[in-house]
């Protein structure tokens, strides 16, 4: 479904001066990154820095608050999203997104996958079913609710329900997976697994990975970016791979930061 | 202690018992106002209800005979009145909660209906009789009277179904946005079966609401007790049917008894329908 990349693009995801405002408030100031492609980069910082705001940016989910007002430039794959051509529907499932607290819609587990699917123009029965069964394969349901497809998804456990998510988002072929602290809500068995299939998805898709759970970023990260509040803007201290941010920091905040001693 | 921590006369046991009595007192005599009221109405009207009684036509100014062409005419009115708030009052609700939530706008709908909510019946039928009436030209008809009490029950449609629409979790829209999914498909498939129950309790408080009206059907759908024909026939509903025999007909008050205790039976089973309706919402919900 998706374009092939341009051969010597390295940049997935490139965000350029982004400022992302609400009302008065600042969440983002003039955060300028390239993120790679088919890597695992992990966006740390402690809260109020700007991380969701700066990851809803990326899949424009920042329209839907009110006020939201984003300036800078976003592109993906050397497209820019902030313009009128841009279809949000088609960029969505493009860029697909798994939230902190498991999501599931009040309806079948094979329903919460097929909806998005039909909408985006899968019709065939043999298909959808063939693409539930792959990603529920892909993340690890299938063994556990693949007899249960028309059990409703919100009597699955915290750990399945996100899982399905992911499964959902999966479904519509994204190139991208956007991840807001995916694993805040579960207990460690349940994150165990979603950080086992992250490892697993590294070679498909480019993942971020917004956390505040930095032994996390370091098992999972190739690429680590660092926000940080400063005067009530939140700001992009420091990127780049991971083993030199959690290492060697550039930054006196950020070293303060991975080692424990702030934050 | 040192006798500076001492207990204030508020504290003692007596008047914890004293308390707790009085509103225990208070919520029994609010039970007991039901009790009495529908105690009243079944022992004055149970000897008057049978089929006859349901199914036959008023004789002699309703006297005698029974309420069967009253119920058919309340039937026509209540279904004119809903067939028409309906869909303006549930779409109003979804434009509220879905399109203007925090809007200036939204403010001033909602602060509209809130203040159509405060409009006297008897002010609703004076209306109705000015403007389907006379302007419209219907005349005293079914009809008249049907889309009088449609335009009074739609502040209470609009309200409770925009309150069932906003208790929809908004992490579902967000879901469904970030799947790419219309607003369209997203209400239809996502909030809409979510916020069914609670449309439909709202719908059930309306129709109680329009059942049991009186005064704004007197201008509009007027006294009419035979057999309506046609929505522009003259139709006398249950509510003005126990008013008019109770006001204007000496000997009536018997089937005029007769006449509440149904009503009031009606009004019961919508409620309790509601009430059904509303526990399988919120078991939906939490």
């Amino acid at each position: 479904m998706s374009p092939d990349a341009p051969p010597g693009i390295r940049v997935a995801i490139e965000l350029e001066r982004l400022t992302v405002r609400y009302g008065p408030v600042v969440a983002v100031r003039d955060v300028s990154l390239a993120i790679p492609p088919c890597r695992i980069t992990a966006v740390v910082g402690p809260s109020g820095s700007g991380k969701s705001s700066l990851l809803a940016a990326i899949n424009r989910l920042v329209d839907l608050v009110p006020g939201a007002v984003v300036s800078g430039r976003v592109r993906i794959a050397g497209q820019e999203i902030y313009n009128g051509l841009t279809d949000v529907d088609e960029l969505r499932r493009r860029v697909a997104m798994v939230f902190q607290r498991p999501n599931p819609f009040p309806m079948s587990v094979r329903r919460n996958i097929t909806l998005a699917l039909r909408e985006h123009g899968v019709r065939r029965r043999e298909l959808l079913e063939a693409i539930v069964h792959r990603v529920l394969h892909d993340v690890g349901l299938w063994e556990e609710v693949g007899g249960r497809l028309d059990y409703p998804a919100h009597k699955l456990s915290g750990g399945q329900q996100q899982r399905l998510c992911i499964a959902r988002a999966m479904a519509l072929d994204p190139e991208v997976l956007l991840l807001d602290e995916p694993c805040s809500a579960l207990d460690p068995l349940s994150t165990a697994k979603i950080e086992e299939l992250l490892r697993r998805f590294r070679e498909r898709y480019t993942v971020v990975l917004v956390t505040h759970n930095l032994a996390q970023a370091r098992r999972l990260a190739d690429y680590v970016a660092v926000l940080w509040q400063i005067e009530g803007e939140g700001r992009l201290l420091e990127f780049g791979p991971a083993s030199d941010v959690f290492e060697n920091p550039q930054h006196e905040l950020t070293r303060a930061y991975v080692t424990g001693l702030t934050g | 202690m040192n006798g500076r921590l001492s207990k204030g006369w508020w504290m003692s046991a007596g008047w914890d018992t004293a308390g707790t009595a009085f509103v225990w007192g208070c919520a029994l005599a609010a039970t007991l106002a039901l009790a009495w009221l529908i105690g009243g109405v079944l022992s004055a009207g149970a000897g008057v209800i049978s089929w006859e009684f349901l199914t036959s036509e008023p004789s002699d100014a309703g006297r005698a005979g029974g309420i069967g062409t009253i119920l058919v005419a309340t039937c026509w009115i209540l279904a004119v009145a809903s067939m028409t708030s309906l869909p303006v009052g549930i779409g109003a609700a979804v434009w509220l909660a879905e399109c203007n939530r925090d809007g200036q706008l939204g403010r001033w709908v909602r602060g509209a209906v809130d203040l159509l909510a405060g409009v006297p019946s008897i002010v609703f039928g004076l209306f109705g009789n000015a403007f389907f009436c006379q302007f419209l030209g219907l005349g005293y008809s079914i009809l008249s009277g049907g889309l009088t009490l449609a335009v009074m029950i739609l502040p209470l449609l609009v309200r409770v179904s925009e309150q069932g629409l906003r208790a929809v979790p908004d992490q579902y829209r967000m879901a469904a946005a970030a799947l790419g999914l219309s607003r369209t498909t997203t209400f239809l498939h996502v909030v809409l079966p979510q916020a069914v129950p609670a449309l439909l309790a709202g719908f059930l408080l309306a129709t109680a609401r329009a059942l049991s009206e009186t005064a704004a059907l007197i201008f509009t759908s007027g006294y009419v007790a035979r057999m309506p024909r046609s929505l522009f026939d003259s139709g006398r509903a249950i509510s003005v049917h126990v008013y008019d025999l109770v006001m204007h007909v000496p000997g009536g008050e018997r089937r005029a008894a007769g006449a509440a205790l149904v009503l009031v039976l009606l009004l019961l089973a919508i409620h309790s329908l509601t009430n059904l309706f509303a526990r399988q919402w919120l078991s939906h919900v939490t």
